[in-house]
């Protein structure tokens, strides 16, 4: 046998073993059948296995940014933006710390003016109770940002403005991001718009800003290349370059860095006045809620669905004033591209009648950012004008945590109190959701309710409709409320004083 | 008139010169030949030279032939060279043996031949004495180093094959013609020769003078080959005790010397002593003695004789009428020993290709392990003529001769040069596991080291993997970048050299060079590369190899003896070689275990299909002895893993994120990179069925097992990229390696088949798949031939190394480098948080190979993990300050597998977890480092060194118990404040370096592994954050800080190193003893084909002839 002599080519009952020469036909081999069979079976089995089989995605998780940090949490912090110092006076901001643990949160409250001075000073927050806050009372300025950093978490941190014009409350940010997105604003008639760019951490950032407006898209060289150094605050007045628009979407986009970004509508012309300030929006979802909104005669409840993709995005709005059916409302948005959506012209929406709204966007798209402005009559209360953002579906959780606007001996304005507490319930099944005070004494329970698979449910001196008014909570209308539901709820504070629902608002955070 | 008519009438003398000394009865048959010659004008003239007086019985038989007696006992040349002085008027000389018989027209054929081709020399057909249907020679060819090679392959049946007149270099000195004034002026054979190359010489100097040296094989002599006339004498005088071989080498060398122009030598004699250096090496290794002294006499020999080999080089040279140039044109080209012995090893295998060696014996025939099967044979189908030139009206058969066979793996090589060409010039870069050596000395010391930097600081022994690489970076002299090229770049031939070999027991040679381009051509290996990813290389170039290991430690040819395997090897052998090739495949890739066990499996369930699954079974039990064999000379790694616990899996892979699964389509194609996304990629896949569609009996047995193999590799492969396995996540590549290798066997196999079980059917759908198949299976590595151009097989131009330099410790300092990422991309070995997200630690900047390899347990560093993974969860902003304990300057966050350069292209993306980037963006003491495409890095605002000194007191932070941090020992701001560099000088001895009173702190794990002497006083020293050190200083000055743990490393690391010795003196003295077994027989064979009837020459042993 030669040195490669063949010591496995020789197979046992095989014939031909070690010869080489194979019998003259093949395919006598009964086995051979079987073995294709065995072959084309794993093949389309795992091709099989491959498509049936989920693949989880690797897109990043949407979390809320006002999602309030577990109690058990090593450290956390809050990004407060957009608000202006005492000096400033437009829109005078007042933080308010909400503990909703039953240990004292010991926090660190850092102020930054937009003239880059800064300060800090410790802040302790009693437990289940919320203490304000004035930053600009630290550091001066005309606009002022402020970080709320804690050792702990369970603590929800709101900014409340008022000025002249009136008054507005929005959460802080958990979280900084590199792209911010606001879909409505104005700058007709004496408005103003102002964008706050605050970079709370280490790292420079560098900002660009693109407008939408009627007449096309914006990229004005100022807003190009906007260094904001770690800490700093930088104000961008869009109003100054993008002029005379009705409505106007901004993108803010970070190169470098992250911040976080805040907008500051003022609104004066006609005897109505008002502003609201504003949270981006970190990110363009393909689902979005207003659980109560209501045309007034003689006002205007405007929704602004802006496409910040750069593909179009095809948008079906739903109107269901309680109780009837839904008017629908179909657009194909284009990109970089706003549709604005005056509710109040529609004759399928009755006026003075509540109804939810949902925005839902078709096909394959990330999504749209919805805001929701209503401008009331002079002859109302003021605030006549307030916009804020509609609520994302999916950020929801089943618990729900709002501040109230200031405390009970410190009112974020005279009479602050709550109008009405709207649940929307957004999944398929119905669900049971309890409110609570939150006293320093714990969680008083205050009611519990039903909402239907997606429907929406108001509570409070000012819901006229539905279950209508429920005792107790006019009373408490000072006091955190918290919302414990069996499934994911969202909730939404609509604040008096103001014209109508929707002019000042207050998110719930997730608990 | 006829031309028997013509040479009657006006024939030129021929004088028949006979050499003779004590000749056999064979005289009486040569004298009688050569009375019986038709040529009239022929002479006989019988030499004599010693030995008894034969006078009386050449008169009896040849009354006509003229005796020259002569006492002195005269080698052949030099009693041939009588009949210059005795002769005159001769045109031609036949110069004879006494043992050849010429045919009775054999003279006239020649002298006719002579002068239609003008040839001063002829040399006629030379047949068995016995049987004159074998052929023995029909002229012989010589290289330029003069190493004879016969044109025919004795015994080789004359069915007329060499039937035509033509050049040739040597006229063998059994019989041939020469012009008589050719031989005056050369002035005979050289009589320094007393024999071997004598007929090599003359013929030399023949056509050095212009004279032409051809072959008329109409002409027929026998020969018997039985008697050497003055050889005898020649071997007990002065050169008693040379061996033919030694006097054919130097007798080679000489005429060489003596031949060439000056120019000439000046370029060859380097070139022959390479060769002889290397023929000397490998005999050393083979331990042919006889060869060894062959070699180096020749040189002794002809050094001694300078003065009379110059005097003869002067004759030779005034003779000059042809250049070199012209004399090289008659050679073969390149060596033809080289090529000789080659042929053997890759026809025989290494062992029997020397199994001739010692002894002068014959080599074993060049039969090839499917002679008899196949047709195959080169000379039997293709007769190239003596310039490497195809004859006309021969048509070839693709591939089926070794010169095309060559021809492919020279292309091929070319090919992977060419692909590789901007990675054999520099560096590789720090890409995936090519992070770049230490030097050769550091890499052993790393081996034996006891303590290690990575993670926290560990003493888990070293890798074998460290030991390998130093060994290599040793043999060759240091070149540590060299050492990693012949690493990485090696791999491709190796594993396709052994997908040939795992082949060649099948028998085809066609399949074996398929197979092994199919194994080539398959995307794996680019991608591997192009990845950085060396568990993979490492593992294509060794399963090979393992598995035919595998196969024969399973002993599944029923034909060998109970308990021995090939070449009657013991199993105990076998199953250690198998565990050797394991271990060093382990060493670099340890998911290769996994791959043993699929591919015993595989062959055990494949042998279900033809129902020799009982016999195939043994391929378990052989596995797991081979795996254990492999443990056990990995014994301190192993044990250092084993008690890692729940982190063992770790080593064979770490799980990517399901997102990122490459899925089961690409898996079938190999395509885990850059290279293989064509459709292209689908053609070798498919090719490697047509053994299964065509195939018969052991091909298809085989194929059934090999594609088992392929699937249980591929089901394997897509539950891990799926992350289905969990922590069992063994690299996905690794573990499609023994597809690729059933892959390409099984075209090799497809190619036997089409051979083999085609032959004899009608033309019919087998024959169309077969034809489609076989090319598809050539077009099918047409993506691989296309990355050649990219000139680094898709492996970036740069790597981490170059990028982040600026992450590197300032001298005098001392930090480290948190790296997170997927484990694919991240150029470092790694621990996992969750899939696709691992992190590591480097210290002081970049990685470098000895953080490749990752021991398996984190140890303290599990830290690392939990506070990452706090900040994940968004469960804290002060990541920054729990990562400051471990000295973490900088942490980089891998997105790419290469920094992105931008116009230049971007590498393959391996993004981390979606959350992690924004995650680390919100920690108030991370701050972003601008600039980088690729990686993202933050620098640890609130870092302290790895060595560091305070005048404050000692660290208070304790481990939490509960809350969100537990775990984890959260430093205090008090914790953290007032540190400085210190001990930042690194010697022999550990850190030096001045400290003042107060606190030295060092984040080196375990705490109690060191200890710090001041002024040479040991300082008291106490665990800080529960892991790292801290010693007070009461009283300043030069401080040391070294480890005081006994040396677990050198001890595991030496026994380890004595183990693989021995090992390997075993395997080496079994294999030298297959060798010695082999030769017995191949002497033994040799004895019982070759004996001739009467006294057995040595004559006509010689070496290459």
């Amino acid at each position: 046998m030669s040195g490669s002599a063949p010591e496995f080519f020789e197979d046992a009952g095989l014939p031909d073993a070690g010869s080489g020469r194979g019998p003259a036909r093949p395919g006598r081999v009964p086995y051979r059948a079987v073995l294709v069979v065995v072959l084309v079976a794993a093949l389309v089995g795992g091709e099989l296995a491959d498509h049936l089989v989920h693949r989880p995605s690797a897109r990043r998780p949407a979390t809320p940014l006002a999602a309030i940090a577990p109690s058990t949490v090593e450290s956390s912090a809050w990004y407060c933006a957009g608000g202006t110092s005492e000096g400033g006076s437009t829109a005078a901001a007042t933080l308010q710390l909400l503990n909703t643990t039953d240990r004292p949160a010991r926090a660190t409250l850092s102020a930054v003016s937009d003239t880059g001075r800064h300060a800090s000073e410790p802040v302790t927050v009693p437990p289940r109770a919320q203490v304000a806050e004035v930053p600009g009372s630290l550091v001066g300025g005309n606009f002022v940002a402020a970080t709320v950093e804690l050792a702990q978490g369970g603590v929800l941190v709101t900014e409340t403005v008022d000025g002249p014009l009136g008054w507005s409350a929005t959460s802080c940010s958990r979280s900084t991001a590199t792209s911010w997105y606001f879909a409505s604003g104005s700058t007709v008639n004496g408005g103003t718009l102002a964008v706050s760019l605050y970079n709370p951490t280490t790292t420079v950032a560098v900002v660009d800003m693109t407008f939408a407006t009627p007449s096309g898209v914006e990229q004005p060289q100022p807003f190009e290349g906007i260094v904001v150094a770690p800490g700093a605050l930088a104000v961008e007045p869009v109003d100054r370059y993008v002029q005379d628009a009705r409505s106007v979407s901004t993108i803010v986009s970070v190169r470098t860095g992250a911040v976080v970004a805040a907008a500051l509508q003022t609104v004066s012309a006609g005897g109505s006045t008002g502003l609201s300030v504003r949270l981006g929006v970190p990110a363009p979802a393909r689902d979005w809620a207003v659980p109560r909104a209501i045309d007034l005669t003689g006002g205007l409840t405007v929704l602004s669905i802006f496409n910040p993709t750069p593909t179009s995005e095809r948008v079906v709005v739903s109107a269901r004033p309680f109780d009837s059916p839904a008017a629908t409302f179909s657009e194909v948005v284009a990109p970089i591209t706003t549709w604005v959506l005056e509710t109040t012209g529609a004759n399928r929406i009755p006026d003075g009648i509540p109804f939810l709204v949902t925005v839902r966007v078709r096909g394959r798209g990330a999504g749209v950012v919805v805001d929701r402005s209503e401008d009331a009559p002079s002859s109302f209360v003021r605030p006549q004008f307030g916009a804020s953002s509609a609520l994302r579906v999916g950020s929801g959780g089943g618990t729900e945590v709002l501040a109230a606007p200031g405390s009970a001996p410190n009112p974020a304005v005279p009479g602050a109190g709550l109008a009405t507490l709207d649940l929307f319930n957004p999944g398929p099944h119905r669900l049971v959701a309890r409110v609570s005070a939150l006293q320093a004494s714990g969680a008083v329970a205050l009611v519990t309710v039903h909402v239907a698979a997606g429907a929406a449910l108001s509570l409070g001196p000012a819901a006229s409709t539905g279950i209508g008014a429920v005792a107790g909570l006019a009373q408490l209308g000072r006091v955190p409320l918290v919302v414990s539901a069996t499934a994911p709820v969202l909730a939404v504070e609509n604040l008096a004083p103001a014209a109508t629902t929707g002019v000042v608002t207050m998110t719930g955070a997730r608990g | 008139m006829s031309s028997q008519q013509t040479a009657a009438s006006s024939a030129p003398a021929v004088v028949a010169v006979v050499v003779t000394r004590d000749p056999g009865p064979w005289l009486e048959d040569c004298l009688r030949a050569l009375g019986a010659q038709d040529y009239p004008e022929l002479v006989v003239v019988v030499v004599a030279p010693g030995g008894a007086d034969p006078t009386a019985r050449i008169g009896r038989t040849c009354p006509d032939a003229f005796v020259r007696r002569i006492e002195e006992p005269l080698g052949f040349g030099a009693a041939a060279n009588e009949v210059l002085g005795v002769v005159d008027g001769a045109a031609f000389f036949l110069i004879c043996h006494d043992d050849c018989a010429p045919d009775p027209s054999a003279v006239r054929l020649m002298v006719e031949e002579s002068f239609r081709s003008n040839a001063a020399v002829v040399s006629p057909k030379l047949v068995r004495w016995d049987d004159p249907a074998l052929l023995l020679h029909v002229g012989m060819n010589a290289d330029k180093t003069g190493a004879v090679v016969d044109r025919v392959q004795s015994p080789e049946i004359d069915h007329g094959q060499h039937d035509g007149v033509r050049d040739v270099f040597v006229a063998p000195s059994g019989c041939f013609l020469i012009r008589a004034d050719l031989m005056a002026e050369l002035g005979g054979f050289d009589p320094s020769m007393a024999a071997m190359a004598e007929d090599l010489d003359l013929c030399w100097r023949a056509q050095v003078a212009g004279a032409r040296v051809i072959v008329a094989p109409d002409a027929r002599v026998r020969h018997l080959e039985a008697t050497a006339p003055g050889v005898e004498p020649v071997l007990t005088g002065t050169d008693a005790g040379a061996s033919l071989q030694a006097l054919q080498r130097r007798h080679e060398l000489r005429t060489v010397l003596k031949c060439y122009q000056g120019a000439s030598l000046l370029v060859l004699l380097p070139q022959i002593l390479a060769l002889n250096l290397g023929e000397i090496l490998v005999a050393l290794a083979m331990r042919d003695q006889d060869r060894v002294r062959s070699v180096v006499g020749a040189w002794r020999w002809n050094v001694a004789h300078r003065a009379d080999l110059l005097a003869a080089r002067r004759a030779v040279q005034r003779c000059r009428q042809v250049s070199d140039g012209q004399i090289r044109r008659n050679q073969l080209r390149g060596s033809a020993r080289l090529s000789q012995y080659l042929s053997r090893v890759s026809h025989l295998g290494f062992e029997a290709a020397h199994a001739g060696a010692g002894g002068g014996a014959s080599v074993p025939e060049l039969t090839g392990s499917i002679a008899g099967a196949f047709s195959e044979d080169d000379s039997f189908d293709e007769d190239w003529d003596d310039r490497g030139h195809r004859p006309r009206g021969v048509r070839p058969r693709l591939l089926a001769s070794r010169r095309s066979r060559l021809l492919v793996g020279l292309v091929a090589t070319l090919l992977l040069v060419l692909g590789a060409r901007h990675l054999i010039g520099g560096p590789f870069p720090t890409v995936g596991q090519l992070a770049p050596l230490s030097s050769w000395t550091a890499t052993w010391h790393r081996f034996f080291a006891t303590w290690h930097s990575q993670g926290l600081g560990t003493t888990a022994p070293a890798s074998p993997a460290s030991a390998v690489l130093g060994m290599l970076g040793t043999v060759l002299l240091g070149g540590m970048g060299l050492t990693q090229k012949v690493l990485v770049l090696g791999c491709l031939p190796v594993g396709a050299w052994g997908v040939s070999r795992l082949l060649a027991p099948f028998g085809s040679r066609r399949g074996r060079l398929f197979g092994a381009v199919a194994y080539l051509g398959l995307p794996l290996v680019y991608d591997a590369l192009a990845h950085g990813r060396l568990d993979v290389m490492v593992s294509y170039a060794l399963v090979p190899w393992i598995l035919a290991a595998l196969i024969r430690a399973s002993a599944l040819d029923p034909g060998a003896p109970a308990g021995a395997g090939r070449h009657g090897r013991s199993s105990r052998a076998r199953w250690l070689g198998l565990g050797v090739l394991i271990a060093l495949a382990g060493a670099f890739a340890p998911a290769v275990v996994v791959d043993v066990v699929v591919m015993a499996a595989g062959l055990w369930l494949g042998s279900l299909f033809s129902g020799t699954a009982r016999q195939a079974g043994r391929a378990v039990p052989a596995a797991l002895q081979g795996i254990l064999a492999a443990l056990v000379l990995s014994a301190p790694w192993v044990i250092g893993v084993g008690l890692a616990g729940p982190h063992a899996l770790g080593v064979l892979g770490e799980p990517s994120a399901p997102a990122r699964a490459v899925g089961w389509v690409a898996l079938l194609r190999f395509d885990l990179g850059p290279v293989g996304g064509s459709a292209l990629s689908w053609l070798l896949p498919a090719a490697a069925l047509l053994a299964v569609l065509v195939g018969s009996g052991p091909r298809l047995a085989w194929a059934a097992r090999l594609w088992t193999v392929a699937a249980l590799a591929f089901g394997l492969g897509f539950a891990v990229d799926r992350g289905w396995t969990g922590s069992f996540a063994p690299t996905v590549g690794v573990v499609l390696v023994p597809a690729a290798v059933a892959v390409a066997a099984g075209v090799g196999l497809g190619v036997a088949a089409f051979e083999t079980d085609l032959v004899g059917l009608r033309f019919g759908w087998r024959q169309l798949a077969a034809t489609l198949l076989v090319a598809a299976a050539a077009v099918g590595t047409l993506p691989a031939v296309a990355e050649v151009g990219n000139g680094s097989f898709g492996l970036p131009a740069s790597g981490y190394g170059q990028a982040l330099q600026f992450v590197s410790a300032r001298p005098g300092t001392s930090s480290r480098v948190l790296w997170l990422g997927d484990p694919a991309a991240l150029p470092v070995g790694s621990w996992t948080i969750s899939p696709g997200l691992a992190y590591a630690t480097t210290n002081g900047g970049p990685p470098t190979a000895g953080d490749v390899d990752a021991p398996a347990a984190p140890g303290p560093a599990a830290q690392l993990d939990e506070a990452v993974q706090l900040a994940r969860e968004g469960r804290t902003v002060h990541l920054g300050r729990l990562l400051a304990p471990a000295a973490v300057r900088y942490v980089v966050v891998v997105e790419d597998l290469a920094p992105t350069v931008a116009g230049v292209g971007g590498a393959v993306a391996d993004p981390p977890p979606p959350d992690l980037v924004p995650a680390l963006d919100q920690q108030d003491d991370l701050r972003q480092v601008p600039g980088g495409n690729g990686f993202v890095v933050y620098d640890n605002t609130a870092a302290i060194p790895e060595r560091a000194a305070r005048s404050g007191g000692p660290v208070r932070a304790v481990r939490a118990v509960s809350g969100p941090a537990a775990g984890l020992a959260v430093p205090t701001p008090a914790d953290l404040a007032g540190w400085r560099p210190a001990l930042g000088s690194s010697s022999s001895s550990g850190y030096r370096g001045p400290v003042h009173p107060g606190t030295v702190y060092a984040a080196m794990a375990p705490a109690g592994a060191f200890h710090l002497s001041v002024r040479g006083a040991p300082a008291p020293a106490a665990a800080a954050f529960s892991w790292a050190a801290q010693f007070r200083v009461a009283r300043g000055g030069q401080a040391t800080l070294s480890l005081a743990a006994v040396p677990w490393g050198g001890i595991g690391g030496g026994l380890e190193v004595v183990l693989w010795v021995l090992v390997a003196a075993v395997l080496v003295d079994r294999r030298l003893a297959v060798a010695a077994r082999l030769r017995a027989v191949g002497r033994a064979r040799a004895g019982r084909a070759e004996a001739p009837p009467g006294r057995r020459s040595a004559r006509h042993e010689r070496v290459g002839r």
